[in-house]
């Protein structure tokens, strides 16, 4: 095991780390999108014109995915990759880079998932009265925040890791 | 500027004055009717019977339209919506014939309905007979003879070998007839002697048979088919025709909005006629109206009638009044934000004006880009321009219309442009910093090679909106409650925060010299809270306890505080999307011949959607940070709406003269 990290070397710990970033954000978020689409195509099939409200609440659980996207481009940005010359990355900054992204990962992964619930139900809100449109896009925030957390701590340490 | 003083009321007026009243008070539209009906009924139900007429018209018109959608012209986007004066909508709704309509439309809806039905039957039919169209013998020849019976059914085919032997294994005398084969099913025709039908049936249970029924008719079946097929084609032409008729009639459908509108007034008024006190030739209406506003219906009332009489009434002990919040109409769009959360409570303050400012600095922090900022401006004002819109959509746009400018501004100082990097840029829009570091022309600050100091001043700027806060619920509570409550309750945070920011100013190097101040600032304001906070206890110890316990609430300011730094986050969330959109737009650049138009189509879709994402993640959070961390410090929320008495419109947009 330890032979094969030692092979990999550093490049490869950065890339697994933006993958894990942009897979568990991007599977927060599906999951979370999905439910809340479940719930919106029931209100629209009632509701025909309630569409537009309905598309917004959708979209609120799609930030966690866009916020481990931004931390698996930071990465490509930072180490070079998309320059074409990739740096030398010791194994210790792999790490680093590898460790910095898992906040993010994690947070966005769960947060997703909890928003898209939180959605859900505020489609029903919406379904109710168009006037609680408000109070479901906040109640659906609250959850966003740990995925903001998670995104900007991870996002500071790719920043301020020496490379 | 302000929550607007409500007074409750009671006017007296003769009931001949009836429907002269009612039409006062409508277009005064200040004035909302309390229920006094239970202590005062109606003694005849005339006016409830008018009320359940008008109410039948009105459903029956929403039917109407809601059946003519489907059929009416689509307008274009810029058309808008009908728009009308109020004498015009009047005139129009009572020249227009909307019984007619509707008893047509009732018409048609129920031959479409019939002839829907009819046509799922006959499908029905016609798919279940299908398969036995090539049956030879006629209709009335299946009932059988004395001696003979028929069974008609299907078996799966694998079966049918099987099933034959055992067909044959009971009874000799017996004919089957395979009438056709379609998939999996076989479909048969057997012809039996009666004396056997028992075991028979018996063996073809065994092999699954089903049963199949024809009509009871006579002639063939294919003859039987066609008729079937006639049917189907008048049904279809019955809907066709009908469809027409719709298309015809949905020609009405303004005249019907404007109907409905019309008759949406009517509904109101003698709603409210429902809700009046009574005596015999008397109406005693209790209600709210807008103090100011007062003089104003007298006048209006004068001019018809002198039969009335108007007194102020006490309020009852724990009587709320509903809330009125007006604003400026500079501030207005930010009631937006304010009703969103729920109106604040009669005896609160109106966080309108205060929230406006930290809202729009922050919604312009998350999204910091000054190209998207002046997107929006010029997209917001070209709708205000052009588009007709309703009272609350206007609003909306006019406040993120405010939000383009401020976010022009500081995007602006923030260096953003579309994501662009300053150091790729032409000369004349760039100079380079003291830090050395190459900057856009205006641009302070770099958020992406600096983030520390946006972190310190989005938390900086959470203290300052808590410090504000606190001080209005102080302020608040000294003016209209009890002074020495508000001192100890709030005027200790108070005095506590601002020591709190005090001191990390002067240890932060900004206010030099005075440290120790601040040091004995807050340590004055500690024991201030240690007092005073737990002074509603009986005993001493557990006053110290609960004082001592309350500075735990520091914790809940700091996570408050903390909270902000989602405004660098969104910040950063949006510069990072734009740089990842020229990225690609670079790449797809290097494409061979057509590139270019790769990467215009990747530039402005992608720049779009992150201005429409992130747009929409600015708002709330933005929002979330006035309603969560800013209301909670001075107000509770959860007022009644003012609802008064007027002309609402669904459809119809009134033409002020």
């Amino acid at each position: 095991m330890q032979e094969l990290i030692a092979d990999m070397g550093g490049p490869a710990l950065a890339i697994a780390g933006a993958a894990v970033a942009v897979i568990f954000g991007g599977i927060g978020s599906s999951i979370g999108v999905g439910l809340a689409g479940q719930s919106g195509a029931g209100v629209v099939t009632e509701q025909p014109e309630k569409f537009g409200k309905v598309l917004v609440l959708e979209a609120l659980p799609g930030t966690q995915g866009i916020y481990g996207f931004l931390v698996g481009f930071l990465i490509l940005l930072v180490t070079g990759i998309l320059t074409g010359d990739m740096k030398a990355l010791t194994l210790a900054q792999g790490w680093q880079l590898f460790f910095a992204c898992l906040p993010c990962g994690f947070a966005c992964l769960l947060s997703g998932i909890h928003q898209g619930k939180v959605t859900a139900a505020g489609m029903n809100m919406v379904a109710k009265d168009d006037s609680s449109m408000g109070k479901a896009m906040v109640l659906s925030a609250m959850v966003e925040t740990y995925a903001v957390l998670g995104f900007l701590v991870s996002a500071l340490l790719v920043f301020f890791i020496k490379l | 500027m302000a929550i607007t003083p409500v007074q409750k009321i009671q006017l007296a007026v003769t009931k001949a004055h009836k429907k002269k009243l009612l039409e006062v008070l409508q277009n005064f539209g200040a004035f909302q009717v309390n229920d006094t009906s239970e202590d005062m009924p109606a003694q005849d139900n005339e006016d409830l019977k008018e009320y359940q007429k008008v109410g039948l018209n009105f459903a029956n018109v929403e039917f109407a339209i809601k059946l003519l959608t489907p059929y009416a012209e689509k307008k274009g986007f810029l058309a808008g919506p009908i728009t009308l004066s109020e004498e015009e909508i009047e005139k129009r709704a009572k020249d227009f014939e909307y019984k007619k309509v509707v008893k047509e439309c009732n018409d048609i809806e129920e031959a479409i309905t019939k002839a829907k039905n009819e046509l799922s039957a006959l499908n029905n039919e016609k798919e279940s007979y299908t398969p036995w169209k090539k049956l030879k013998t006629n209709l009335e020849n299946l009932e059988g003879t004395d001696t003979t019976g028929i069974a008609l059914g299907i078996i799966k085919t694998p079966l049918l070998q099987d099933a034959l032997k055992a067909i044959e294994g009971v009874s000799a005398l017996t004919s089957v007839e395979k009438v056709a084969e379609e998939g999996t099913n076989t479909y048969l025709a057997i012809v039996f002697d009666k004396d056997e039908e028992k075991d028979l049936r018996k063996a073809l249970a065994e092999f699954k048979f089903t049963e199949a029924e024809l009509p009871l008719a006579t002639g063939l079946l294919k003859e039987y088919l066609k008729t079937i097929d006639d049917s189907i084609k008048e049904n279809e032409d019955t809907l066709k025709k009908e469809e027409e008729k719709l298309k015809k009639l949905a020609k009405n459908m303004d005249d019907l909005k404007v109907v409905q509108d019309y008759l949406g007034w009517q509904k109101e008024k003698l709603e409210t006629v429902q809700k009046f006190g009574n005596t015999e030739r008397v109406f005693i209406i209790n209600g709210w109206i807008e103090a100011k506003k007062r003089t104003q219906l007298e006048e209006m009332l004068d001019k018809e009638t002198k039969e009335y009489a108007l007194a102020e009434l006490p309020l009852e002990e724990d009587e709320k009044p509903p809330v009125v919040i007006q604003n400026s109409s500079f501030m207005s769009p930010f009631e937006t934000l304010t009703r969103m959360y729920g109106l604040p409570k009669h005896d609160e303050m109106d966080p309108t004006p205060y929230l406006s400012v930290f809202f729009i600095l922050f919604f312009a922090l998350c999204l910091t880009d000054a190209g998207y900022g002046i997107v929006m401006f010029a997209a917001t004002a070209l709708a205000l321009k052009f588009l007709k819109l309703g009272e609350g959509s206007k609003r909306l746009v006019k406040l993120l219309m405010y939000g383009g400018i401020v976010t022009a501004v500081i995007g602006a100082i923030f260096g953003g442009w579309f994501g662009f990097v300053a150091e790729d840029m032409p000369e004349f829009l760039t100079y380079t910093a003291e830090s050395g570091e190459v900057m856009f022309i205006f641009q302070q600050i770099n958020s992406v090679t600096n983030p520390l100091a946006v972190l310190i001043m989005a938390l900086g700027l959470g203290f300052l909106q808590i410090l504000v806060g606190t001080y209005m619920k102080l302020i608040h509570d000294y003016r209209t409650g009890d002074k020495k409550d508000a001192i100890m309750d709030t005027g200790t945070w108070a005095f506590m925060l601002t020591g709190i920011g005090f001191y990390i100013l002067t240890a932060a190097g900004v206010i030099p010299g005075l440290g120790e101040v601040g040091k004995w600032w807050v340590i004055l304001a500690t024991l201030g809270l240690i007092v005073t906070q737990g002074r509603d206890k009986k005993n001493i110890i557990a006053k110290i306890l609960s004082g001592v316990l309350s500075l735990y609430g520091l914790v809940s300011y700091m996570s408050d505080i903390l909270s902000y730094s989602r405004l660098l986050a969104l910040g950063l969330a949006t510069t990072i999307i734009g740089l990842a959109v020229n990225v690609i737009v670079d790449l797809a650049g290097n494409l061979p011949y057509i590139g270019w138009l790769f990467a215009a189509v990747i530039f402005i879709g992608g720049h779009l959607f992150n201005l429409v994402i992130n747009t929409l993640g600015s708002f709330i959070h933005s929002g979330r940070l006035q309603f969560v961390e800013f209301f909670s410090k001075f107000m509770e929320g959860g007022g009644k709406e003012f609802k008064p008495l007027s002309k609402k419109n669904k459809y119809v947009f009134i033409k002020n003269n």
